[in-house]
């Protein structure tokens, strides 16, 4: 096959918040820059995030940076790397005054000052009380910063290649990266983009699960890509799940239900909340919710056929209050549960929300792998781990993570860039070779598996396996099975051959690369036998020797898993800030 | 037509899951019946942001662009659940 070539100084894969963000920086410091997107840049995942914001700009009420580093410290369970916290913390109002000022139309305040409400886990004075430090646009703050930074984007002259699906990330024999090589899915042609330094930012990897909040295109393509390239991946053990997602859809329902007075109940009709959490029922955090309603689907008391969801049920209140306070929530049940609230309860399970480990970075953005920064290769967003969410990522941090570090990774890029040679090193045909294999392999593959069906069985899996709530010999088991349909997977077959619009073929490219992701997710979770943050597992309990089963002294490190041998290995917390005193380790509690 | 209608089944795949349940439906149910002309205007509409396109699929947004109300109507019709709760509203 014919492979064509283009040459750039910066080459980004993806294009939300993170990837638009580093590429404003380096468009508009004169750098040709190309931002490679298999969906047209504003249809990217960025744009479901409502939120908002977070930065200390102290509009409404005293706010400092070092409280939002406490509560982001805390709230990663003490797994978030200190010194990228500080970083972003730290940067956090200067990004987010840029980005009104690249047009972003933030709420205001009476006096013209962006509005500022609070938001889970964010407090004043190291925990004390709720702040308000969350920026918001209405309900559409990913929306209109996807606009506003798409159309800064469009001003400084950064070339998009719309459409285009990254397969694999190209290094040189002395392990620099050296761009990747994409297809176009219009015509089917493959290109090797080549570049001084190359981004990664594609977003999470939510779709491994059957019941995710997470749209079709987040199939972890970075992650993935990565991972075949020998680079580790930090952390997969740890997902944010959301207690109420539409049983079968995922689609989220909010904690405003069960604020409103939504019951869950089981098979039975109970509301089991009462035995799980007596006092706050079923307006307990959302980890002690989702766990309670695993307890009773494995326990035999889930709801329907398959006993594998639970009700939440809102019959008993006033149809107005519904029809006014709940409306898009009753349209949401309607349309994708199949049920009107008001009449019968909505089926919901724990569903899979964000991403928190990802390709390991250092707070400039760059790679780091097992002996260091990967020269030429950065990582930004949701497909990153920098490590400022550790072990559970705080509401409205993931934007400010976009920003902040989309920032970081494009000045560092710049500074790389300017210090390279002007010619560009030869890239290896073995590399190229890689990826025209297994192109090929697609293409010939007789007999092979279903992409769909395959598919099923890994997110089938991944939800029993390692859900919300971990269990020992679940954990055991789901590494075989998922290693099993990874057997599949490399001999999926697709019917339609043709070059171009083949969406069969872009769905089996994905599912490549969804296995790496749920392989290091599985493999990480089954080796990490304490709970901490969102990974919790049943035989390490709330004990006085280990609150809410936290093992600091096995357990406070990284994981870092290679594909290769799905081998394990284990790095240090940063737990040293670049200027304050740290924050000390203490039992997380609210 | 083909090569159409992949590139328009693509272009349905979006930021919001909302509109990617949606379209899955439509497509289960009316793949086979599309017409050329049904496709361009499915591609003409698909230029719409998430939250536009998702508010007048589940009819909290009337639909006021002449080029794609038969489509948004032709979308409703097949994947909307007739009790929706905006219809509900509207109808209150």
């Amino acid at each position: 096959m014919k492979v064509a070539k283009r040459t750039f100084d910066a080459v980004i894969v993806g294009a939300g918040g993170a990837g638009m963000r580093a590429a404003v920086t380096l468009a508009e410091s004169g750098l040709k820059t190309a931002v490679i997107s298999k969906v047209f840049p504003t249809r990217s995942h960025t744009v479901a995030a409502q939120g908002g914001v977070s930065a200390s700009l102290g509009n409404s009420e005293p706010d400092h940076w070092t409280w939002h580093m406490y509560d982001t410290v805390k709230g990663s369970d003490w797994l978030g790397d200190q010194d990228a916290i500080e970083f972003m913390c730290k940067q956090a109002p200067q990004v987010v005054v840029e980005l009104e000022h690249y047009g972003m139309p933030f709420d205001r305040t009476d006096e013209g000052k962006i509005y500022q409400r609070p938001f889970g886990g964010h407090m004043s004075n190291f925990g004390e009380k709720p702040v308000r430090r969350a920026c918001a646009a209405a309900d559409r703050t990913g929306h209109a910063m996807l606009h506003a930074l798409y159309q800064r984007n469009v001003r400084a002259n950064t070339q998009f290649f719309v459409e285009w699906l990254a397969l694999d990330l190209l290094r040189g024999v002395d392990g620099s990266v050296l761009g990747v090589i994409a297809m176009e899915l219009e015509t089917g042609e493959v290109t090797v983009f080549q570049a001084k330094a190359t981004l990664f930012a594609t977003g999470g990897a939510g779709r491994i699960y059957y019941s995710s909040t997470n749209a079709f295109i987040n199939t972890g393509d970075g992650v993935g890509m990565a991972a075949r390239a020998g680079i580790p991946l930090e952390d997969m053990e740890f997902w944010q799940f959301h207690p109420t997602g539409v049983a079968g859809a995922g689609v989220l329902i909010t904690e405003g239900v069960r604020g409103e007075g939504g019951i869950l109940r089981n098979a039975s009709g109970e509301r089991f909340m009462e035995r799980y959490a007596p006092n706050a029922k079923d307006l307990a955090s959302r980890d002690v919710v989702s766990r309670a309603m695993v307890t009773e689907m494995n326990e035999g008391r889930g709801c329907g056929p398959a006993k594998d969801h639970v009700m939440l049920d809102i019959t008993h209140l006033d149809p107005k209050t519904i029809m006014t306070r709940l409306p898009g929530i009753r349209e949401i049940a309607i349309q994708f549960a199949g049920v009107d609230p008001i009449k019968e309860p909505i089926p919901v399970v724990p569903t899979c929300h964000y991403q928190m480990g990802g390709i390991p970075t250092n707070y400039h953005g760059q790679v780091m792998a097992e002996d260091g920064v990967v020269p030429g290769f950065y990582a930004a967003g949701e497909c990153a781990c920098a490590s400022v969410h550790g072990a559970n990522r705080l509401g409205t941090n993931s934007l400010l993570d976009l920003l902040v570090f989309g920032k970081s990774s494009g000045e560092s890029m710049i500074e790389q860039i300017r210090k390279e040679p002007a010619a560009l090193p030869e890239i290896p045909q073995g590399e190229i070779d890689k990826t025209l294999a297994r192109l090929n392999r697609l293409d010939q593959q007789k007999q092979g598996a279903s992409v769909h069906e395959t598919r099923l069985a890994m997110q089938r899996s991944m939800q029993k396996h390692a859900g919300v709530f971990r269990f020992k010999n679940l954990l055991q088991e789901g590494v075989e099975q998922i290693l099993a349909i990874e057997k599949q997977v490399q001999q999926t077959e697709i019917k339609d051959k043709s070059q171009v619009w083949n969406t069969a073929r872009m769905e089996a490219l994905e599912l490549d690369n969804l296995i790496e992701v749920a392989k290091a997710t599985i493999v990480s979770a089954n080796a990490r036998t304490e709970s901490r943050g969102a990974h919790v597992r049943d035989d390490a309990p709330d004990t006085p020797e280990h609150p809410d089963g936290r093992d600091d002294v096995n357990w406070l490190k990284h994981t870092l898993w290679y594909r290769d041998g799905n081998r394990l290995s284990y790095k240090p917390v940063v737990m040293k800030p670049l200027t304050v005193e740290p924050v000390a380790l203490k039992k997380r509690a609210y | 037509m083909s090569a159409l209608l992949e590139s328009v089944k693509w272009r349905s795949r979006r930021g919001l899951l909302e509109l990617d349940l949606v379209f899955t439906r439509f497509y289960a149910a009316r793949q086979e019946s599309l017409k050329q002309a049904d496709l361009e205007e499915l591609q003409d509409l698909l230029v719409c942001d998430d939250h536009e396109l998702w508010a007048m699929l589940n009819g909290s947004k009337q639909c006021d662009n002449p080029h794609w109300k038969r489509m948004v109507a032709m979308i409703r019709e097949t994947c909307i659940s007739p009790d929706s709760a905006n219809e509900c509203q509207q109808k209150g």
